[in-house]
């Protein structure tokens, strides 16, 4: 599987998309993912588009790859409930997650768990925000998704 | 026993008395000549006697001039009957499981068109009795016109296909699905247009309105400008106005660049990255053992404890390299671990920029709301152009966005955002383009499909016409000749065939058009039927008989055995004695005729004689019959 957004998030990003030239699909992406890794929260593969929308990282983005694939591990092993501390369980899940022949360094696994991640951000984001109407007011409702999270 | 009939003789003459299986040889004949099957029972009523467990009946055949053998094999232990046929085109001349004569035989030897020439007395009943329409079919068999029939269900067959394949765009088999569909297309292409049409003087007016919203604010500039208390204000205002879009596109800049980096977005990403590298740090992960390491020691003769490696050893350690990470995937781990440690992020930076970006947007919305405070003064200061101005700007503003949001909804192809905004193909080009298109798609399949099946009706029932007419000619001709044969065979009695319907219908004086005629009359109808039937139709067939003038009187079977023989290429003709009188004698003076005499001993074993002396001398009593 590739990077594949959630069903609803095309048209909720929309208008920023057409305005704004420097924003990506794959920030919508990312955006959505990120916020599902830090609420450790799955959604349903049926919640994605059917069709992907990249087989890859965008320049913009190619050198946080190896963080993405971090942030990914760490949050597998929270949700799994892996003991830390089990070197062998531990080094199992890395493997399960990444496949360095592939351009992401993800396994298949590895993204269609990404693309749930971002499943269950997007609904959070859903909640937070209307549509936004530019990247401008995309960002700070972003910003304020993260407040108080230190 | 064995009776060849195939060694040239023209006419051959059977001589067996009642009882010694002159209809069973008949019945035989027909069955290998249509490869019948045979129930149980009529397997069982074949046997001659309780000790015959098997029985074969052969017929030998030259068909266009190549031998075959039909062989009916019965066996009366399992009471089933099969065939083998020999053919001369097989290799070798072997013979093969089945009934196997040529196709065009096989198309015409039915049952019912074989006892026209391994004659059936009952035919001769039969051919004139209403309802049974042995005439017609006759005729129809002989001359192959169920083939027209064959014709018929092929151009049907055509029809089902075109149909079958047209089916997947449309169920339209008839005119009035076609005008539907139609009206469908024009209804589609009618929205298209009208659509098209909506889109293109939306575009017109939303030009418009924006050239007109440039001049507008040319004028409320230049009307601020030429009011001197207001000048000063509208300028600084602007002037922070300009600086501060500028700043807020930079900050815009910044904060997608600073969120587009995990570790920048917030200081928990990065205190969970950074766990992680230590978590792994202190599990001593990756190992520094790789998958490759045990890839090359399965392969090695002896492991690095010097034991030596088997097959076994080999597999195992194979197996347990699945789990060890790949080297490559510990060079990601690796570059990971350092990009964390070595990352100066501090996990703020995004907070930061959107943080000041929020306070820009904030300051943009003072004074945007100064300015429009400006604005609001002027116009109470009695500047009742800049007020209608100002209207229009936002009336124009207001019908802007509606315009851009029915252009959106008109022109979006996305599918999502269709259904989304319930979007259908009265409301969205793309949509109603597609039904346009399908409902293009499906008349043309319906319009050729009609086409098609009306192409096929006609030649349809050009063959039925062809084919009635066909039967009306064939029907005549046999007709004719039927009369021509039967003023020779009855001579002196107006016994005729009015018309061949489902039977053939007499018309005479003295005699009813049905009924009331002889059995020997009935017979001499038959005989020219048949003679006329087969005298001109396109196959040459042998003409076998079971006696044929028994129940003819002496003056008409003279003329039947005067008349029969010059209308068949062959003849076989079993016969009992009594026949001889008047029938057989006919053709004593005759060369080409074969004569055989059959019949059954005092030990009832079977004896067969070859020539005319036999064939005339011999007299069996036949029932009702006084001992000679």
């Amino acid at each position: 599987m590739n990077f594949t957004l959630p069903g609803k998030a095309r048209p909720f990003f929309k208008t920023v998309t057409e305005r704004t030239p420097k924003y990506l699909m794959f920030d919508s992406w990312y955006l959505c993912t990120l916020i599902g890794l830090r609420e450790r929260t799955l959604g349903a593969r049926d919640e994605l588009e059917d069709e992907y929308f990249i087989d890859h990282y965008p320049e913009d983005f190619k050198a946080q790859a190896d963080f993405l694939a971090g942030l990914l591990i760490d949050a597998e092993l929270d949700r799994n409930r892996i003991d830390v501390n089990d070197k062998a369980s531990v080094e199992r899940e890395m493997i399960l997650l990444l496949d360095p022949s592939r351009t992401t360094g993800l396994s298949e696994s590895g993204v269609e768990i990404l693309n749930r991640y971002a499943v269950g951000g997007f609904a959070k984001l859903e909640d937070a925000m209307l549509p936004p109407a530019n990247v401008e007011d995309l960002l700070v409702k972003y910003a304020e998704l993260w407040g108080g999270q230190d | 026993m064995s009776v060849a009939l195939d060694e040239g003789p023209r006419w051959t003459l059977v001589q067996m008395p009642n009882g010694t299986g002159k209809t069973t040889t008949m019945t035989l004949m027909r069955a290998a000549l249509t490869g019948a099957d045979f129930k149980p029972d009529e397997v069982a009523a074949l046997r001659a006697d309780d000790d015959a467990e098997q029985g074969l009946f052969e017929l030998r055949l030259v068909i266009d001039d190549k031998p075959y053998r039909v062989e009916l094999h019965l066996d009366f232990v399992g009471r089933r009957a099969s065939y083998t046929t020999t053919r001369a085109q097989l290799q070798g001349g072997g013979s093969e499981e089945g009934w196997q004569l040529p196709p065009l035989l096989r198309r015409l030897l039915t049952p019912e068109f074989t006892k026209l020439f391994v004659f059936d007395g009952e035919f001769a009943k039969d051919i004139r009795s209403e309802g049974k329409n042995r005439t017609t079919r006759a005729i129809r068999t002989l001359y192959r016109l169920d083939q027209l029939d064959t014709l018929k269900t092929e151009i049907a067959k055509l029809v089902t296909k075109e149909q079958e394949s047209a089916a997947a765009l449309t169920s339209a088999k008839e005119q009035k699905g076609v005008t539907r569909l139609a009206n469908a297309l024009a209804d589609a292409e009618a929205s298209l247009a009208k659509l098209k049409a909506k889109l293109k003087s939306h575009r017109a007016e939303r030009s418009r309105l924006v050239a007109r919203q440039e001049e507008i604010g040319g004028r409320i500039a230049d009307r601020t400008a030429q009011d001197e208390k207001f000048a000063a204000r509208k300028s600084r205002l602007d002037g922070e106005l300009s600086t501060l879009t500028i700043r807020i596109a930079e900050l815009s800049a910044d904060s997608l660049a600073a969120v587009r980096s995990p570790a920048k977005v917030s200081p928990l990403l990065l205190a969970r990255l950074r766990g992680l590298g230590q978590r792994l740090t202190t599990l001593q992960l990756p190992k520094t053992i790789s998958q490759e390491f045990f890839h090359e020691l399965a392969h090695a003769t002896h492991c690095v404890c010097d034991r030596e490696i088997g097959e076994k050893e080999s597999a195992a350690i194979v197996a347990g390299a699945k789990k060890y990470l790949a080297e490559d995937q510990i060079t990601i781990i690796n570059r990971m671990k350092r990009n964390v440690r070595e990352s100066e992020a501090t996990g703020a930076e995004f907070a930061d920029s959107a943080g000041e970006l929020k306070a820009k947007l904030r300051e943009r919305r003072s004074v945007n709301q100064q300015l429009e405070q400006l604005q609001q003064e002027q116009i109470a200061s009695g500047d009742d152009e800049l007020k209608r101005l100002v209207l229009e700007q936002r009336q124009n503003e207001l019908r802007l966005e509606t315009l851009d949001a029915e252009v959106a909804q008109l022109n979006t192809s996305d599918k999502l955002t269709q259904i989304l905004e319930k979007l259908g193909p009265r409301n969205n080009i793309p949509l109603c383009q597609a039904e346009a298109d399908l409902a293009k798609r499906r008349l043309a399949a319906a319009t050729q499909t009609v086409k098609f099946t009306g192409a096929a009706d006609r030649i349809s029932a050009l063959v039925d016409a062809v084919a009635a007419q066909a039967l009306d000619n064939l029907r005549e001709s046999v007709r004719v000749a039927t009369n021509e044969k039967l003023a020779r065979l009855v001579k002196g009695e107006p016994l005729r065939v009015a018309r061949i319907g489902s039977s053939l219908e007499l018309a005479s004086r003295g005699v009813a058009s049905k009924g009331g005629v002889s059995e020997g009359q009935s017979l001499s109808v038959a005989y020219a039927f048949i003679t006329s039937l087969l005298g001109a139709a396109p196959y040459r067939l042998p003409f076998i008989v079971d006696s044929p003038a028994v129940s003819l009187d002496t003056r008409v079977r003279r003329e039947v055995g005067d008349v029969i023989p010059t209308l068949f290429e062959q003849m076989i003709m079993f016969v009992i004695s009594s026949e001889k009188d008047g029938f057989a004698d006919a053709f004593y003076p005759r060369e080409d005729v074969r004569y055989v005499t059959i019949w059954q001993d005092h030990g009832e074993e079977s004896q067969m004689r070859d020539g005319l002396d036999e064939f005339r001398r011999f007299h069996a009593v036949e029932p009702g019959e006084a001992s000679a």
